[in-house]
């Protein structure tokens, strides 16, 4: 009995200084999301200027264009990604600051999970691009 | 007091340990791969340097190729160390996480918080200059 008195005791608890730290998380978290979306629309932009420019002016640049053309889908892609991640990472931020402003266990487990997720697909993008690396440096030796 | 400050605190349930506790797994994997992943650029910046120098003076073909590819390579290590930082307040936070969350440890979890911080605060600085060097690129 004494014992499960102390076990009820010593359980940890969301208290002030983590509340504190976990409303710090989320605005940064929300900085990143606003930024990173901003660089997108900045990206995207730019994509379809370049896209406008004559190509047939460029005399002794065909190899620039046709990097730059094959980069736009390489961009694109990365874009889709960047998105998807960020989406996770906003999920995290909204259902934090939900959950600390009314106490609701549920929104910070659920923020919790979707940070999860975003630390998930980050781990698996950092293990694709290593092979892709090691399998380049294989045809190169 | 104390029973007011209490009111506003909440206990963690098991599905929030539960996810607290793969949220600090995933993270703490993400961090010892791009730790890895930034040892092998720096292992490939070292071995293969000259190498790389050589190729870089061959494409640009200007006197002054050493300089910019000097300016890269100082460009590339401070971002690593940047990232190096970063992902070193990742791993610790995720380690003093989990441990807090095992011994149920509420100085050792809160700290771990900390570091989750100090994780995220660092990179929306990164991206805050990204995006500011991006927006004077433009210009």
């Amino acid at each position: 009995m004494q014992e499960q008195d102390n076990n009820l005791f010593s359980d940890l608890s969301i208290d002030e200084s983590a509340k504190k730290n976990i409303a710090g998380i989320a605005s940064w978290a929300m900085i990143i999301v606003i930024v990173a979306v901003i660089g997108y629309v900045i990206e995207v932009i730019s994509l379809f200027t370049a896209g406008s420019s004559p190509v047939d002016q460029s005399e002794g640049f065909g190899a620039y264009l046709r990097v730059g053309s094959e980069g736009a889908g390489s961009k694109i892609f990365a874009i889709v990604i960047g998105v998807v991640l960020n989406y996770f990472l906003y999920r995290f931020a909204v259902l934090a600051k939900k959950g600390l402003a009314t106490n609701g266990m549920d929104d910070v487990s659920d923020s919790f999970r979707n940070l999860k997720i975003y630390f998930a697909i980050y781990s698996i993008l950092v293990i694709i691009v290593s092979l892709l690396i090691l399998l380049a440096i294989v045809a190169v030796l | 007091m104390e029973e007011n400050q209490d009111l506003f605190e909440f206990k963690v349930d098991d599905t929030m340990a539960q996810e607290m506790n793969e949220t600090s797994r995933w993270s703490r994997l993400f961090s010892i791969l791009v730790f890895i992943l930034c040892s092998f650029f720096l292992l490939i910046l070292i071995v293969k340097g000259q190498q790389l120098a050589a190729i870089f003076s061959l494409q640009m073909a200007t006197s002054e190729s050493t300089a910019v590819f000097s300016v890269i390579i100082i460009f590339v290590v401070l971002a690593m160390a940047v990232v190096g930082l970063m992902m070193y307040f990742l791993l610790r936070s995720a380690n003093r996480i989990k441990e807090g969350l095992r011994l149920k440890d509420q100085e050792l979890f809160n700290r771990g918080l900390t570091d989750m911080k100090t994780y995220f605060a660092i990179f929306g600085v990164v991206s805050i200059l990204g995006l500011l060097l991006t927006l004077l690129s433009l210009l």
